[in-house]
């Protein structure tokens, strides 16, 4: 079997940091603009880094939901995101590979505690899908996710019956690894993969689209072609054998 | 290209299979709300029998009738997965009628040979890798 060295440390923990093709960086950013300028009463002057300065956190869940709609009018949105990690994704998933056929879009401004619970995406996921994690702004200390390592997901699946956020933040402090990521990189996940998300401590808003990426023969979650996925690659013999 | 009178109307074809799960108003319910986005409405509503679900006749005697509407809203894609092979056919002929095709589970409309073009691999690898569902759903109606 040819040995992959790229994906050693992914192999091992279940999660890797990587860098977007720079060809479709214009891409990521032609999607900020849109953004910007369709919520410019929103934005007023302000960065992405800064867009708490007028918002509430009254007001940002509903926003975000309109931000999400406007997001998957983008013409072909889904395929730019796959195509920016193409290599990679092709080698970890491919060559059939499927994708969300809904971007979602997660925004944290400082110090706002609603956000997802400590968790893993499966069983409602697939176990052999893969998650990318694209930042829009570049996240480091609390705007980063805190992933626990596959060695550890034994002892996280035993804190899951526990309720106490507190717990889940203590055990996410000891056994998570914090992984900075700038815009142009992205985060790419197991769905068995524990999560933690921290409260914003820092003074920027953090800004990351989510997509979900597997092979279109491999076992299926709760969720399935069609109604949640869609195809974006395909295999020769694939295109051959629907004719 | 022929164009439709009532270019607002679907005919709307619960999923006779899930029925035991979600009751025919619901999935009117849901399909009613998935075409009103789209300005569309309801013209009637019937369902494919316990003899006719694998093979779509209902539909099939419909297309022939050639109604004056602007397509046909499905509550899910499964409904052509119910026979031995996909009924794909079946869109295609709706198809080439002029009609629409809406699948409200999936959130899909095929309005025309271009997006069936776009959609059919997923259509055609929905039913290979479904096999479990469907047969389960099969299972649970015909006992």
């Amino acid at each position: 079997m040819i040995k992959k060295n790229t994906f050693e440390y992914f192999e091992k923990n279940g999660f890797m940091k990587i860098n977007l093709d720079k060809k479709y960086l214009k891409d990521y950013l032609n999607l900020k603009h849109t953004i910007k300028k369709s919520f410019s009463k929103n934005f007023k002057n302000n960065s992405f880094e800064n867009f708490h300065s007028n918002v509430s956190f009254d007001q940002i869940n509903n926003l975000r939901m309109r931000i999400i709609v406007k997001i998957n009018k983008v013409k072909k949105i889904n395929e730019k995101i796959y195509l920016s990690a193409k290599k990679i994704l092709n080698q970890m998933v491919g060559p059939d590979i499927i994708v969300q056929k809904n971007i979602n879009l997660a925004i944290q401004m400082p110090n706002d505690s609603s956000r997802a619970l400590f968790h893993k995406d499966t069983p409602l996921s697939s176990h052999h899908e893969v998650v990318m994690w694209v930042p829009l702004v570049n996240c480091k200390k609390t705007m980063c996710m805190k992933m626990i390592p596959k060695k550890f997901h034994d002892k996280a699946d035993n804190l899951l019956i526990q309720t106490n956020e507190k717990i889940h933040e203590k055990f996410a402090e000891k056994y998570g690894v914090t992984i900075p990521i700038n815009f142009g990189e992205a985060l790419i996940f197991n769905t068995d993969n524990f999560h933690y998300i921290p409260i914003n401590k820092t003074s920027k808003t953090r800004w990351s689209l989510n997509v979900r990426f597997k092979n279109l023969f491999t076992p299926y979650g709760e969720r399935n072609l069609l109604d949640y996925y869609q195809i974006i690659d395909s295999s020769p013999i694939s295109n051959l054998l629907k004719n | 290209m022929k164009i439709k009178k009532n270019n607002d109307e679907l005919f709307c074809f619960p999923d006779t299979l899930m029925n035991k799960f979600i009751p025919q108003a619901w999935q009117i319910f849901v399909m009613k709300s998935f075409i009103s986005n789209y300005k569309k409405k309801i013209s009637f509503y019937t369902g494919e029998s316990h003899k006719t679900f694998k093979n779509m006749n209902t539909l099939k005697k419909k297309l022939n009738e050639k109604p004056d509407l602007h397509g046909f809203v499905f509550f899910s894609f499964l409904q052509f997965c119910y026979g031995k092979k996909s009924n794909l056919e079946i869109i295609e002929k709706c198809l080439k009628n002029n009609y629409c095709i809406y699948l409200a589970r999936e959130k899909i409309i095929v309005k025309n040979f271009s997006d069936y073009k776009k959609k059919k691999l997923d259509f055609f690898y929905f039913n290979k890798t479904n096999k479990e569902l469907i047969n389960s759903i099969l299972n649970n109606f015909e006992k």
